[in-house]
């Protein structure tokens, strides 16, 4: 045998045995043996796939990006179309769920206050005011959050001039919430806006068929308020005073004594409504009190709904329920 | 043994580099003509070793149906590269390999592992009912030996250069 054929037989031998190794690998892949082996492998590999990847990582991901996506034009509008379309779905969800976001608050605090009332001791639903005087609610929608918008008045105005009313009639100028419902509709200057039980503000002008609402929080609203406490006992009633709006959206109490007990967190109810005592309506909570030199407490109030949460509002009107007058003859017995 | 290292080494990078930018680098694009380089650069039984162990690796990290390549390629090596007997009736089964040109013999080598690669990948069960779709098997191939093809050519280059300068030392003659 001469060193070639050693050689040789080397080499075949070396062949052999990794064929045949290629083989006792696949059927051992076949049956799951290779699996540990694998990851082990990869695990070994994926250094050196971190140190290309940190390397190169950009300019080969934009090769091999362009390779792998090279779509058509109508492939790359499809795909804009499809982006832009979620993008439109995205945001009406969004919208969806701040309004979803905001009824919720909306709702708990309208709970909160409900609970409120139904602890009795005074506070009763503004609906039922079973007396002489009778206050009934006229439903209304906000049109708008700021004034009468340029458009909104010119339509009203056209309107107006077809049915023959004066302009004076039709428009009110000013801010604050714009109401769907005006003199037409018995709605008077000075009555009470409310959302459920809670005070959104006052009727600052009517027209024939809009109104403008003066929110709580305008410096020039003003109106008598009684602070409320919570107990276990049921709701306690403090002190009286004059709320006003403030500038920072908040409105502030004044004219309470300080020898009178005030606390943050005590709830704010009117204490009567156009000078007749009836139903209690909600202002907010008290969320702040400090001492005035004058020997009183200025007290901050965070009204419990802000203006552009309201999407209807309830208009408070006084009326009286007029007692069936008996005919003197019924009264005196007499027969004729 | 240090030129059998220094190609594990590389084709342990040409894993990688397909492993990493699967879609640029096709399985088998990079490795094969690598391995095929390897083999015919070292020429010995080690190179053989290496490039059936990077084989087996390239099996295992990346499942076949079939391992033709790890079978075939060993194999073909030992016929290639092994020293010839001076007999007659040997060197009658040894014409046809001679009549190629040598400078081709790794391009060869390398179109007929990527094309065993294409075919090993086909599922058995699809071999055997005669299901095997021409067109799925064809489609991958031209990017792969867009690539392996220029890739042995190069490498048949740098072998043949190194051969006529004597940088390489594995160039053995036998008589």
């Amino acid at each position: 045998v001469t060193h070639a054929d050693q050689l040789r037989m080397r080499y075949w031998l070396t062949g052999s045995v990794m064929a045949l190794l290629a083989v006792a690998v696949s059927f051992a892949d076949h049956s799951g043996v290779v699996s540990p082996v694998r990851a082990m492998l990869l695990d070994v590999m994926s250094p050196g796939k971190m140190v290309l990847l940190t390397l190169g990582g950009r300019s080969a991901t934009g090769a091999s990006g362009a390779a792998e996506r090279s779509p058509s034009r109508r492939d790359v509008d499809l795909l804009r179309d499809a982006l832009r379309e979620s993008e439109l779905q995205r945001r009406q969800l969004i919208i969806e769920n701040a309004g979803l976001r905001q009824e919720q608050r909306k709702h708990r605090t309208l709970l909160e206050i409900q609970g409120l009332f139904s602890e009795g001791n005074g506070l009763s639903d503004p609906v039922a005011s079973p007396s002489l005087t009778d206050f009934s609610a006229v439903r209304a929608t906000v049109i708008s959050d700021h004034q009468m918008t340029g458009r909104l008045r010119e339509l009203i105005i056209d309107a107006g001039k077809t049915a023959g009313i004066s302009r004076s009639e039709l428009v009110v100028d000013g801010d604050g919430l714009l109401l769907d419902k005006g003199s037409e509709s018995n709605v008077l200057e000075g009555d009470r806006v409310t959302s459920g039980a809670v005070v959104v503000g006052r009727v600052r002008k009517t027209g024939r068929w809009v109104s403008l609402v003066q929110p709580v929080t305008d410096p020039e609203f003003s109106a008598g308020v009684q602070l409320v406490r919570r107990s276990p006992d049921g709701p306690h009633f403090g002190a009286t005073g004059i709320l006003r709006g403030s500038d920072d959206g908040s409105c502030e109490i004044t004219g309470v004594p300080y020898t009178e007990p005030v606390s943050a967190g005590d709830e704010i109810v009117t204490s009567e409504v156009e000078g007749v005592r009836g139903p209690r309506l909600y202002f907010g909570r008290v969320v702040a009190a400090e001492f005035l030199d004058g020997g009183q407490w200025k007290i901050r109030v965070q009204p419990a709904l802000a203006t552009g949460e309201v999407t209807s509002v309830g208009i408070i009107r006084l009326d009286l329920a007029v007692p069936v007058v008996k005919s003197p003859d019924a009264a005196t017995g007499t027969i004729r | 043994m240090k030129s059998a290292l220094m190609a594990g080494l590389i084709l342990w990078c040409c894993i990688v580099l397909e492993l990493t930018w699967p879609v640029a680098l096709p399985h088998g694009s990079l490795l094969l003509p690598m391995i095929c380089g390897a083999l015919f650069w070292v020429r010995t039984p080690a190179g053989i070793v290496v490039a059936g162990c990077f084989l087996l690796i390239d099996i295992m990290i990346r499942p076949v149906a079939l391992p033709l390549n790890g079978f075939v390629l060993p194999l073909l090596a030992a016929v290639i590269l092994a020293p010839e007997r001076r007999s007659h009736d040997f060197r009658r089964h040894r014409r046809l390999w001679r009549l190629i040109p040598p400078p081709l013999h790794l391009p060869l080598v390398t179109l007929l592992s990527v094309l065993l690669q294409q075919i090993s990948v086909i599922p058995v069960a699809s071999l055997t009912q005669g299901t095997m779709m021409v067109a799925d098997l064809l489609r991958p191939l031209p990017r792969i030996l867009l690539i392996a093809i220029p890739l042995s050519g190069g490498l048949s280059l740098t072998i043949r250069v190194a051969d006529e300068l004597g940088l390489r030392r594995g160039l053995r003659i036998t008589v």
